[in-house]
């Protein structure tokens, strides 16, 4: 148990200049393990290198492995192991599971609860166990961080709840719209927000997007890069009548949308839902367009409000995810206390 | 007081206690938000089901009568297949919030007609051959109309959430808008022609038997019934009748159809009530 160890940094303690000029990319991992697997008292090997973080985990001799993989990852960098150590974090025993653990469960993550590092983490056992650096003792470990993670996603749900403006919109589309497939999306404005909302609904199936801008060429160069078409501003009313979903981020001086456009256009859906997101400041849509019944507005405060209230959710949730992943590190330990 | 053996007796409260103990597990699911509670929810429902329709079933082989001739039994069954109407659209479509909605109305519904005023009330004579074909298509255009009420009510749960941007539990464990209301809209147009036909057929023995159909308290509830909601269907077809009023106008036309069931079934003598 004591001879598992991890050294490496991640962004609690590492700035990005330094962590990207060691990364080591998924095509090198390989001969970086076996660079690892020189020292003999490294008797198994595993590197997880994301944007995040470095971290080289080894199973024997902690001593003589430690000095020989700061050695290694500082190389990498083209520094001195001294130039490194600052930044370095060195975990032994049951606080390096306990490390892993919290890794893979995504609660030492940037943002808490993504699930992308799970996936990391397992790419990252992968390819050592196919390079023949993972031994029983790490099989063992890997595993059993790997049901960690979920039991902590499971129970805790942190991953729950978006954390970006556009996805927070699309969500929220899908509580409104059975699925996204058919549904047609109208984008006003060809910003970087706009388009970034329209490719997350087009991700999530939306096929019909038009883009509406004041000058065309850009218009249809968005549309082109999202597959979609194009249309004038002139023709707003018609484009409207038309879409079940509305994106407007337009730089505009006042509401490009009004209620009565709005109403007309709900008036021919009979009942049948529209959303509206408006993420534009000032606002594109007019505020009495709220009261249109069947008719869903969100604009960037709404959305940003939800944004913040499931950041809030994950950090509250973090601290019952650290007590679940400390109990089963100390788990872990008893267990191989006595094997 | 109907003359029920122990054991369906039994099966009876145990369905109830099912179908309730389903309702507490929705509630907890919406609480907790843990993901096992929806099955927890289905395999109540599931076992409330069966316990309702063993309770039938031995009734019936008892008795060697169709299980539906007093009111109680109408409802418990109606209450059960709104319940397995429920749990097809929930497996279907991955929509717990509809079984979680329809499970504490199943306790309603097959629990109400249990008081001693109700429980003796016939649904209808066995006086004809045509008589069951009656309850039971009555019975099953209530049970849609029981899952129009339900899924009426969480279409403006949810439409209200997104209408004030509440961004709670509640908005993620309800189904979207368009979801709702195409089970909302199915099960009324469902209903309704299961309640015209069952109309037909309750017309069609009154008829047989000689006796005047509307000078009876449940059937002039039932055209009530199928007025209101041969409205609703004729709003939906002729001036597009959707969203927010669409499901408000499912949820009163139930409280108006089991208003009349109810206390029709108080009133005097008649085709239902000789």
């Amino acid at each position: 148990m004591s001879d598992i160890q991890v050294v490496g940094l991640s962004h609690r303690n590492a700035p990005v200049e330094m962590r990207e000029k060691v990364a080591v990319p998924a095509q090198e991992a390989a001969k970086f393990l076996a660079q690892m697997r020189e020292q003999p008292s490294v008797e198994e090997a595993l590197l997880i290198s994301t944007c995040n973080r470095v971290e080289a985990w080894t199973a024997g001799n902690p001593e003589a492995a430690a000095a020989w993989v700061v050695s290694l990852i500082a190389s990498r960098g083209g520094l001195a192991p001294d130039e490194l150590r600052p930044f370095l974090y060195d975990l032994r025993g049951e606080k390096a599971v306990s490390h892993l653990f919290s890794v893979a469960a995504s609660l030492d993550s940037m943002v808490v609860g993504e699930t992308q590092i799970l996936s990391q983490v397992k790419d990252a056992y992968r390819i050592a166990t196919e390079a023949g650096s993972v031994g029983k003792r790490f099989h063992m470990l890997f595993q059993k961080a790997f049901n960690v993670a979920k039991a902590v996603h499971t129970q805790t749900r942190i991953a729950e709840g978006k954390l970006s403006v556009a996805s927070v919109a699309v969500e929220l589309a899908e509580r409104v719209f059975r699925e996204l497939k058919q549904k047609r999306v109208l984008v006003l404005g060809a910003g970087e927000t706009g388009e970034l909302t329209a490719l997350c609904l087009r991700d999530r199936g939306a096929s019909h997007i038009t883009i509406a801008n004041r000058t065309e060429e850009r218009a249809a160069a968005v549309a082109a890069r999202l597959g979609g078409t194009s249309t004038s501003l002139d023709r707003l009313p018609t484009a409207i009548n038309e879409a079940d979903i509305v994106v407007a981020c337009a730089s505009v001086d006042k509401p490009l949308v009004s209620a009565d456009m709005l109403r007309s256009a709900m008036s021919a859906r009979g009942g049948k839902p529209m959303f509206v997101v408006d993420i534009g400041v000032p606002r594109n849509v007019e505020d009495a367009a709220e009261k249109i019944p069947d008719l869903y507005v969100y604009n960037i405060d709404d959305l940003k409000g939800v944004v913040e209230r499931n950041v809030s959710a994950r950090r509250a949730k973090l601290d019952e995810g650290r007590k679940m992943v400390e109990m089963e590190a100390r788990a872990w330990a008893m267990a191989q206390l006595g094997q | 007081m109907a003359p029920y053996a122990t054991a369906e007796l039994v099966m009876f409260w145990f369905g109830l206690i099912a179908y309730a103990t389903a309702g507490a597990a929705a509630l907890g699911a919406l609480l907790a938000r843990r993901e096992s509670l929806p099955h927890f929810l289905r395999i109540f429902t599931a076992v409330g089901v069966l316990a309702h329709g063993g309770f039938l079933m031995h009734a019936a082989a008892r008795t060697h009568a169709c299980p539906m001739f007093y009111m109680f039994e109408a409802c418990v069954f109606a209450a059960a297949l709104a319940a397995i109407a429920a749990l097809a659209v929930d497996l279907k479509f991955e929509m717990p919030a509809v079984t979680a909605a329809v499970s504490p109305l199943a306790v309603l519904l097959s629990g109400t007609p249990y008081l001693r005023m109700f429980q003796t009330a016939p649904a209808a004579v066995p006086d004809s051959a045509i008589t069951p074909f009656h309850i039971a298509l009555v019975a099953l255009a209530y049970s849609s109309f029981l899952l129009a009420f339900a899924t009426g009510s969480l279409y403006l749960v949810q439409e209200r959430q997104l209408k004030h941007h509440a961004a709670g539990p509640l908005v993620s464990a309800l189904p979207s808008l368009e979801a709702t209301y195409a089970v909302n809209s199915t099960s009324v147009m469902a209903g309704f022609v299961l309640l015209t036909v069952g109309i037909a057929f309750g017309l069609t023995r009154a008829a047989l038997l000689g006796k005047p159909f509307l000078a009876d308290g449940r059937a002039i509830g039932g055209i009530v019934t199928w007025c209101f909601y041969g409205g609703l269907v004729a709003m939906r077809f002729t001036r597009g009748y959707h969203g927010r009023s669409a499901a408000r106008m499912s949820i009163w036309s139930f409280v108006i159809a089991a208003f009349t069931l109810f206390a029709a079934s108080l009133l005097g003598t008649g085709v239902h009530n000789p």
